[in-house]
């Protein structure tokens, strides 16, 4: 039986970590489907992470969910990441008050938080505002995509700010990766699951793989489009003619075959094809994940609603990896930066028209529907749902055709959802022209260490990098405050 | 670029070590010593343990005492650093001249004096000059200051839009502006000259007041008291002679023993003469980020055995060192032993220079080579590197039955000779000059795939074709090179690629600041690009489908140059720049590249790179082109490029290595630069010459490597961890490899017998059923792309992955390219079920059809006992009715079956998949 990324974790974590890892992952073998798992993972028995919160302004409603605040309880988490860059102050971080050259051309609309307006052009997102928290003072020092990029797909920091920041083994792994290397999907699922492109600025961005965690803990990638007519992965379905014993068999043959010149010793890569291989065979015994891949399963109606295009029936698709059991579901929402006439959020051009005629309606359409489609079906409170992209946008407007807001990682937004999050809560302000944080600044650390906290992995449990040396997942605090 | 440096002191010089075991090995080769090839300890042609000081002559003056290393030198060309070692003495002869200060030696009066050190027994003497100080400056030691505190690091104030409103420029290049920005702008609210302490760069930078970056110094520190001192003094803008150059001892060591420390000492020399030890002012970055600690001295301390470079920037200059720290659980002379004989015992007739070179870096890193692979993996690897296909089952057998002392030789000659070689290298360029069809139309990408290939059909020398590419104009139809500018359609591009895939190096930084890690400056970058400013492109018959999509051009496109002055505009500059040529390699240009200067023939024999050939034998003549005896602006850049460029030849030495060991001597292919130096500098460097004595023919080259032992090692040295000196970096073991997306399509294809199919839309559909004879990136490309196929988008090697996936599993478990073939109702099962032959003999045929070889006896056993005992009927009614359309009585239906299950296990199995 393959433990995929446990097995690997036990060699590599301290002696107590392992024995929790290890524990859990006999908690997944059991099959044992959302309940009881979290009393073994990594996280609760961890209560000195929990006095180390920072800088927590929000006054919360403490005294009545004593016991459950604090508590981690999210079981799966949807990232949802917007490459090149959505503008904070355009959408959740409005400015009236600033001066022209910054404010821009949106007027605010009041939201379902009060004194928390949002841009007229995110009405439906407004409506549903008291499910999100904001976190408003969000921040690092990388003014270039791809290590921006790098930086919010792992919460760690590039070594420098280089364009072309080179994707090697010693960089961080993506999220989902981290997740993956502490929690198996359920029901022979793959743990973590991304699609529909590949982030690349000039070269493919670093941050979307297992990096030092090995293959094993590598994302369930796909690039074929959720909104074709013939959306499907083939490569899920066996074939008539080849039953589970028969597949038993074949498993069993190249397992003796392979023992005799035992590359697996030799070669990372064959090792990697080998656990991969083994949890194809595993995602083929099962038919949870191609029951979810099927799209034409799901009522029209609701399909319809999620919005007819890649990142709409993308979401949709997050949501029904979540119910097969699937840890982490990243859905990128372009393959590049993008910008007019493009397909991403660089507006270093025309700003305010891409963001009024492509981006937004777009984001609100398919955003609130995924959060009430989840809400729907008892799901929220187990999914942790997070919607950012790698930086804000400049506060000064000019940028190239004069129109447009440069890059801007000095203050930005995060929002988040669900998986125990306190709809409503803001976390960290900007100072009054969303240049720089005036409150509570956390970086992207921060969020690592929060979804991380939020899915019960300890957010400082070690893993091993290629040269064996224990290095912390995350080195930011969980901003617990956000949570009841 | 580094070659192994000619160090300093003649008391243990690696070069003069080399030079001896390289004799001891010619000698045991030529006497023909299989056994015990380690050298005796009491050998006398070998140096005694000696002590050695770098640099052996010491620079001071007060403000910059002198750092040295101090190096126990072992017998095997190893040292052992004691700097820092209570048992060493520092004795200076003169104490008025110069003082000790561990581990300094400070300058107190100038003059000349004699340095001793002393350690155990041993002994070493250098010279120490100390000098006055001349007057602190700007340009020099606050500059420095910047740059070593990491003030102008790209992350920090060097950013293009600087940090928290103040800029400097990127790593000091540009002292005029960071002087301006330090004292004039924002009202000088930076410096304050009448409270030096109170001024905002030092309250700033002290951490007094909120800074982003953090404390960069101590007010106590030297760095404080250099901008002190500066500011009080009215904050000058006063200048030091110009930086002429910098150098770094020890340039390349090799470090044994359990202490695993070594000291750097860097130089720098003005334009006035003088000298400075700046190894306290230099930013010194290693390669590898973890694992390593670099003090404020340049005292390196490592915690594993560890191959690493280190680069040092100090104000403009930049350079490198490598130091290697060796496995310490090793000792050399028992590694030494069996090692040196595998090296060379193997094939006494004929010593191939790459396994003399290979051999002797092994024995100094104390990585053992492993010995001679087996023949049947031979086979294998030599048909996957060269022809990009399995052996047949009688290839492979009649390889491991040739009884012929030389048959590696014939063999490889008939490899050469394969058109599918050919194929193989038309693919790579391919890749690395993206000729895919969104630009260059599938017509164009067929015909520069055809002219690609004929380059190598024809080995004509790589630097004349090349030339031809770089140099073509027309139209790309009736002349394919010309096709180089139209996939890269702009100056910017045309240099950056042009640099990448022809000289392996990255130039992209250095259009907007000189290159933050490299030699590369601005000034290279635009006038390399100032080259490509008069090309014009005509597009015939342009009809894309999506007219928004500039990236489209359906049909021909006809090149040309204006008639107008080459030049762009250096955003840097108020002039414009004309062509010029790389300044790091101009001086190994023999040939001036200006457009006015005649063009001669080089004295040697070769053909005129002007001179279209006629090897060519597909396509129709060129109408369109220049008349040969005129040059043009692109001639003279492939002439510069092509012609006595030494870069140029190591790069492509060092593609056509990485062909045949999936990994490069300077790896990645395309990333030379100092700090990331070629694995064996002294292999890359013979490659080079012989390339270039062969007049760049491609075929000689890959003769020599695929003949050499090197290239026939076993692979079995390699381990799945990561580990600190990996032999297959050193080639000591021959590097496992995925099979790249189109050979492992074509295995699978040739394992089973079904061709690949490929859309119609392609004109190459019905003679291209191999994936590696592709021209150009199909549109439906499933299992190419999950494999790593490129899309041709990028120059970079990096575009081909070669990583495994979740999707490749899914994929050849399951995926429709392997289902397919296996169950097909024509396939090797089927014909192989319908013979007359035995169990026996149909289980080794797939065993040789895959692995390449017989199977073990457990394998045969187990699969016999496989084929004797299927038992399975049909399991469904669509199954039961394939049956009978294909004739299959129930015996035969059994055994396709398990023959399809011992199939699919065998596609699966990790073996087939790698080259090992």
């Amino acid at each position: 039986m393959n433990h995929g990324c446990n097995e690997f974790g036990r060699m590599m974590v301290s002696r107590r970590t392992a024995l929790r890892v290890s524990a859990f992952g006999l908690a997944s073998v059991l099959k044992n489907p959302w309940g009881g798992a979290f009393a073994n993972s990594p996280a609760t028995g961890n209560a000195d992470s929990g006095n180390t919160d920072t800088g927590n302004t929000d006054t919360g409603d403490g005294s009545k969910n004593e016991d459950r605040r604090g508590k981690p309880r999210a079981k799966s988490v949807i990232f949802l990441h917007q490459y090149g860059g959505p503008s904070h102050i355009d959408t959740f971080d409005m400015k009236p008050n600033a001066p022209d050259g910054i404010r821009g051309e949106f007027q605010c609309i009041s939201s379902a938080v009060p004194g928390s307006p949002v841009c007229e052009y995110l009405p439906r997102w407004g409506a549903q505002l008291d499910r999100w928290a904001q976190i408003r003072s969000v921040h690092h020092d990388m003014k270039n995509h791809n290590p921006a990029c790098y930086y919010s797909l792992t919460g760690k920091r590039p070594p420098t700010d280089d364009i072309r920041l080179r994707d090697t083994l010693e960089l961080y792994p993506a999220y989902g990766s981290s997740i993956a290397k502490f929690l198996k999907g359920f029901n022979g699922v793959p743990s973590f699951i991304a699609y529909p492109h590949i982030l690349r600025d000039g070269a493919v961005s670093p941050g979307q793989h297992a990096s030092f965690l090995g293959k094993q803990c590598d994302p369930y990638f796909f690039q074929a489009d959720p909104n074709s007519s013939d959306f499907a992965l083939p490569e899920l379905q066996l074939p008539s003619n080849v039953d589970l014993s028969r597949l038993e068999r074949r498993r069993d043959l190249v397992q003796w075959i392979d023992r005799e010149v035992k590359l697996i010793e030799k070669s990372a890569d064959a090792r990697g094809l080998d656990s991969l291989q083994e949890q194809a065979l595993q995602i083929l015994s099962s038919t949870s994940l191609r029951d979810a891949i099927d799209l034409t399963r799901e009522d029209s109606a609701l399909r319809d609603a999620y919005g007819r295009n890649t990142y709409g029936q993308s979401c949709l698709l997050a949501r029904r990896l979540v119910e097969a059991g699937a840890r982490c579901i990243t859905v990128y929402f372009s393959q590049s930066i993008g910008g007019k006439g493009s397909d991403g959020w660089d507006t270093h051009q025309e700003n305010f028209k891409d963001l009024r005629e492509r981006l937004l309606p777009a984001t609100d359409q398919t955003v609130p529907t995924l959060i009430s489609d989840l809400e729907s079906r008892g799901l929220l409170d187990d999914t942790l749902v997070l919607w950012m992209g790698e930086f804000g946008r400049s506060p000064n407007i000019g940028d190239r055709d004069g129109k447009g807001r440069g890059h801007w990682p000095d203050c930005y937004t995060v929002m988040m959802a669900g998986g125990g999050v306190r709809g409503g809560a803001i976390h960290g302000l900007s100072d009054p022209k969303g240049a720089f944080p005036a409150r509570d600044p956390v970086g992207p650390e921060d969020i690592a260490a929060t979804l991380y906290w939020a899915l019960g992995i300890d957010p400082h449990a070690e893993v091993a990098d290629t040269q064996g040396r224990p290095l912390p997942i995350s080195t930011g605090e969980p901003i617990r405050s956000i949570f009841s | 670029m580094a070659t192994l440096p000619a160090l300093r002191s003649s008391s243990c010089d690696l070069t003069q070590i080399c030079v001896a075991r390289f004799g001891l090995i010619f000698m045991i080769l030529i006497g023909g010593v299989g056994g015990n090839a380690h050298a005796d300890p009491n050998d006398s042609s070998l140096p005694a343990p000696s002590l050695r000081i770098l640099p052996s002559e010491l620079v001071a003056t007060p403000q910059y005492p002198a750092l040295f290393s101090i190096q126990y030198c072992n017998a095997d060309g190893t040292i052992v650093d004691i700097t820092r070692s209570e048992e060493v003495t520092i004795e200076v002869h003169d104490t008025d001249i110069a003082r000790p200060a561990p581990p300094k030696i400070s300058a107190v009066h100038p003059g000349t004096t004699n340095v001793i050190i002393r350690y155990r027994n041993l002994e070493t003497k250098a010279t120490f000059l100390s000098q006055p100080d001349a007057p602190s400056t700007f340009s020099r030691e606050v500059m420095s200051v910047l740059t070593r505190s990491g003030c102008n690091q790209g992350t920090c104030h060097g950013n293009l839009h600087g940090k928290g409103g103040f800029r400097l420029s990127l790593r000091g290049d540009d002292s005029d502006f960071d002087h301006y920005r330090l004292t004039r702008e924002y009202g000088q609210r930076r410096i304050d000259p009448w409270e030096p302490e109170q001024s905002l760069l030092l309250r700033k930078a002290t951490s007094q007041l909120a800074h982003q970056g953090g404390a960069r110094f101590h007010e106590t520190s030297p760095e404080f008291e250099i901008l002190r001192t500066w500011i009080a003094a009215g904050a000058p803008a006063s200048k030091s002679p110009e930086l002429t150059s910098i150098e770094v001892v020890p340039k390349q060591i090799l470090v044994s023993g359990s202490q695993r420390n070594a000291q750097i000492a860097v130089l720098a020399r003005f334009h006035d003469g003088s000298v400075r030890d700046v190894t306290r002012w230099s930013r010194i970055e290693p390669s590898t980020p973890t694992g390593i600690v670099v003090d404020e001295l340049g005292y390196i301390t490592v915690s594993s055995s560890m191959d690493v470079s280190l680069g040092v920037t100090y104000l403009s200059g930049r350079t490198a060192a490598r130091i290697v720290f060796l496995d310490d659980s090793k000792t050399t002379t028992q590694q030494g032993e069996g090692s040196m004989a595998s090296t060379v015992s193997a094939n006494p007739v004929a010593i191939n220079p790459i396994d003399v070179i290979v051999g002797r870096q092994c024995e100094q890193l104390r990585v053992p080579p492993q010995p001679r692979a087996d023949d049947w993996t031979l086979v294998r690897r030599l048909f996957l590197v060269t022809v990009g296909r399995l052996p047949t089952v009688d290839e492979s057998k009649a390889f491991v039955q040739d009884p012929d002392q030389d048959k590696v030789n014939q063999w490889v000659d008939r490899l050469l000779a394969d058109p599918d070689f050919d194929f193989m290298w038309a693919m790579r360029w391919s890749d690395l000059i993206r000729n895919e069809e969104k630009v260059m139309s599938p017509k164009g990408t067929g015909l520069l795939h055809d002219w690609l290939r004929a380059q190598s059909a024809s080995d004509r020398p790589i630097r004349e074709w090349v030339a031809e590419l770089l140099s073509s104009i027309g139209s790309t139809y009736d002349n394919p090179p010309a096709s180089f500018h139209r996939t890269h359609r702009d100056p910017f591009v045309a240099a950056e690629s042009s640099t990448q895939v022809f000289l392996g190096v990255r130039m992209q930084c250095a259009k907007c600041h000189n290159h933050p890690f490299d030699v590369w400056k601005q000034d290279d970058y635009y006038g390399v690009a100032a080259y490509f400013t008069t090309i014009d492109r005509k597009q015939i018959d342009n009809k894309p489908k999506d007219e928004l999509d500039k990236h489209i051009i359906t049909g021909d496109e006809v090149i040309s140059l204006l008639d107008r002055t080459p030049e762009i505009q250096h955003p840097g500059r108020s002039r414009k720049v004309s062509p010029q040529p790389l300044a790091a390699t101009r001086s190994k240009t023999t040939l001036a590249t200006t457009s006015d200067t005649p063009h001669t023939e080089p004295p040697h024999t070769e053909p005129t790179h002007t001179e279209p050939t006629h090897t060519e034998p597909t396509h129709t003549e060129p109408t369109n082109t220049e008349p040969a005896h005129t040059t043009t602006v692109l001639n003279d850049f492939a002439q510069w490029m092509t012609h006595e460029n030494h870069q140029f030849d190591k790069n492509i030495a060092n593609r056509i290595w990485s062909q045949y060991f999936s990994r490069g001597i300077v790896d990645p292919p395309d990333d030379f630069r100092d700090s990331n130096p070629p694995s064996n500098p002294e292999l890359l460097d013979f490659l080079a010459v012989q390339l270039k004595q062969s007049n760049h023919s491609l075929k000689s080259l890959s003769r020599i490597i695929l003949t050499s032992e090197t290239f026939a090692r076993s692979s079995d040295g390699n381990v799945a961890q990561m580990i600190s000196l990996d032999p297959s970096i050193y080639f000591a073991s021959y590097p496992i490899h995925r099979l790249s997306a189109e050979v492992l399509l074509d295995a699978i294809a040739d394992a089973t017998g079904v061709h690949s199919e490929w859309p119609n839309d392609s004109p190459e559909a019905v003679r291209n059923t191999r994936a590696i004879r592709l021209p150009g990136v199909p549109k439906k490309r499933g299992f190419l792309t999950t494999f790593g196929k490129p899309d041709r988008l990028l120059v970079c090697e990096c575009e081909r992955s070669s990583q495994v996936s979740l999707g490749q599993s899914l994929a050849l478990v399951n995926g429709k390219e392997v289902r397919d073939k296996l169950t097909d109702a024509k396939n090797r099962i089927d014909a192989l079920i319908r013979s007359e032959r035995s169990n026996f003999d149909l289980v080794e045929e797939l065993f040789l059809v895959t692995l390449c070889r017989p199977p073990s006896p457990r394998e045969m056993e187990r699969a016999i006992q496989l084929l004797d005992t299927a038992t399975d009927k049909p399991q469904s009614i669509e199954d039961a009715a394939l049956a009978i359309t294909q004739n299959l009585t129930a015996p035969l239906y059994q055994k396709r079956r398990a023959m399809e299950d011992l199939l699919w296990a065998l596609l699966n199995s990790k073996e087939f998949v790698m080259l090992r």
